[in-house]
């Protein structure tokens, strides 16, 4: 299964004195896809990404990144040097006095030399549009600036897969839209938990619905979006435009 | 505004050029003489050097006098109490002798804070404690060092959001049950967010493969200037001890 960049077979976790969690969960993600995943809040989104980031560990079932299964030992940090996470709050991201040293936090810490680490933040900044911002100070920027130093940190580290947890949140038009570009223009495998419809349809090659932890359905973002009554039976409401957009084609 | 030590490790002085690992070792060293030295010549003398190298390192003084006002707020009711003797018949007295011991406490206690300031605040914090990690200092204790000043903010800005909530509901401090309730409660709360901040902090660390090692940018590029300097920090030493035992006593 090489051509698999993720797959989850009967993933079961459960928080403690909580009833959210993920309840025989599977899912698989082809490489150099973007996927969504969209649900109500508790839906098991952001436990999903924590656990394929390997920061929760699930009860039961399976995780293979890049054909490895996360129950081997040791294969988490070998798994974690091909993906990123972004997290959905930027300030828990950027930590470090400046920018620069933000963005080289990832590539020192996977071994690799000043040289190298010092060229790939350069480019990872350059790729998200922040030329110049090296010796800023994180906690000073915009939240959209933050957003981008996060996504920054995560492309220094050349990740096959990235995972992102509602990307949009908190961003102004032009940031979300300037975000939007950045995970259009990304070429590795990305997976987006988001309540952002307008930007599954803009960036998403497939969508996953996630209600009370299971995976109810999966599909091409106007399958899954465009069906008012799945979405309505799951807690999710459509925008009203989006109609509009199916009958203009 | 945080409390960052480092914020003037931008400037540029004889002390901000020294090497990391030798400036905290030499100041390190002298520290530890002051601290042991009785005489109140020696004394003078060791918070007249503080006062030199707070002037040589460019740090304002009025950001050290600042963080100087908790070390003085126990400082002064000490150098007023300490002369002052309680005897059975005739009460209260004013002892001279004891005044000169007083003053010995209270300008060791600032020679030693205000060295702190040269000593940490002429270099990014997290490269100080990339020194100390390469000066051989337990990981574990520098991982202390470095969450408490990193997560300091945290709790500061919780802090401050909360007050901002407070007073946006009328909240009236007082000296009152209810304003020690409230501040209970607010203590515990903060408590609870921050616990779960730092949680996701260290999340986002781990995913970028931190393993408890400090890796920067900063390779240690030692000049003979720099072991200059701190020969000169240490004669000082030497011979403010030696001064002190021999000659100023």
């Amino acid at each position: 299964m090489a051509d698999l960049s993720v797959r989850i077979s009967s993933l079961v976790y459960h928080y403690p004195e909580s009833t959210h969690g993920l309840e025989d969960f599977t899912l698989d993600v082809p490489c150099g896809e973007t996927w969504g995943l969209i649900g109500p809040n508790g839906a098991g989104k952001s436990t999903l990404l924590l656990l394929l980031d390997g920061l929760l560990k699930p009860m039961s079932g399976d995780i293979e990144v890049f054909g490895q299964s996360m129950k081997q030992n040791g294969s988490v940090d070998s798994i974690r040097r091909r993906m990123g996470i972004v997290f959905q709050n930027a300030d828990d991201q950027v930590f470090c006095p400046t920018v620069f040293e933000d963005v080289v936090f990832g590539p020192l810490n996977h071994g690799l030399s000043n040289d190298e680490a010092h060229d790939l933040a350069h480019e990872a900044l350059s790729k998200v549009g922040l030329d110049g911002y090296e010796s800023r100070v994180p906690q000073h920027l915009s939240g959209g600036e933050k957003r981008r130093v996060a996504i920054a940190t995560v492309l220094a580290m050349r990740p096959e897969l990235i995972l992102y947890d509602e990307p949009t949140t908190g961003l102004d038009p032009k940031g979300r839209e300037e975000l939007i570009a950045i995970l259009g223009q990304t070429d590795c495998t990305q997976i987006i938990a988001t309540h952002d419809f307008e930007m599954v349809l803009k960036v998403c090659d497939k969508v996953a619905l996630l209600s009370k932890g299971c995976c109810v359905k999966t599909g091409t973002p106007e399958e899954i979006l465009f069906d008012k009554g799945l979405l309505d039976a799951h807690d999710l409401v459509q925008p009203s435009w989006l109609p509009y957009l199916k009958g203009m084609g | 505004m945080h409390p960052e030590i480092d914020r003037y490790a931008g400037l540029s002085s004889p002390i901000h050029s020294w090497d990391c690992g030798l400036k905290i070792l030499g100041f390190s060293l002298l520290i530890l003489v002051i601290a042991t030295i009785d005489g109140l010549i020696a004394t003078g003398i060791a918070f007249g050097l503080a006062l030199v190298f707070l002037w040589v390192s460019k740090i304002s003084v009025g950001f050290v006098l600042d963080r100087l006002k908790w070390v003085l707020f126990f400082l002064i009711p000490l150098f007023f109490l300490l002369p002052l003797q309680y005897e059975f018949g005739s009460g209260w007295s004013w002892k001279s002798e004891n005044l000169g011991l007083a003053l010995t406490i209270t300008l060791r206690a600032l020679a030693i804070t205000i060295l702190i300031f040269p000593m940490l605040g002429t270099a990014p914090f997290h490269r100080s404690m990339k020194s100390l990690q390469d000066l051989g200092i337990p990981k574990m204790l520098i991982q202390t060092f470095l969450f408490t000043y990193r997560y300091l903010f945290v709790y500061l800005d919780q802090l401050r959001k909360m007050r901002i909530a407070m007073k946006s509901r009328g909240f009236q401090p007082g000296f009152n049950k209810n304003s020690f309730k409230t501040y209970g409660n607010m203590v515990g709360m903060l408590l609870f967010t921050s616990f779960e901040q730092t949680e996701r902090i260290l999340n986002s660390m781990k995913s970028r493969g931190y393993d408890g090692h400090i890796r920067i940018l900063y390779e240690p590029a030692r000049q003979p200037l720099d072991w200059l300097k701190l020969t000169v920090l240490i004669i000082l030493s030497i011979v403010l001890a030696l001064g002190d035992r021999l000659w100023l006593t």
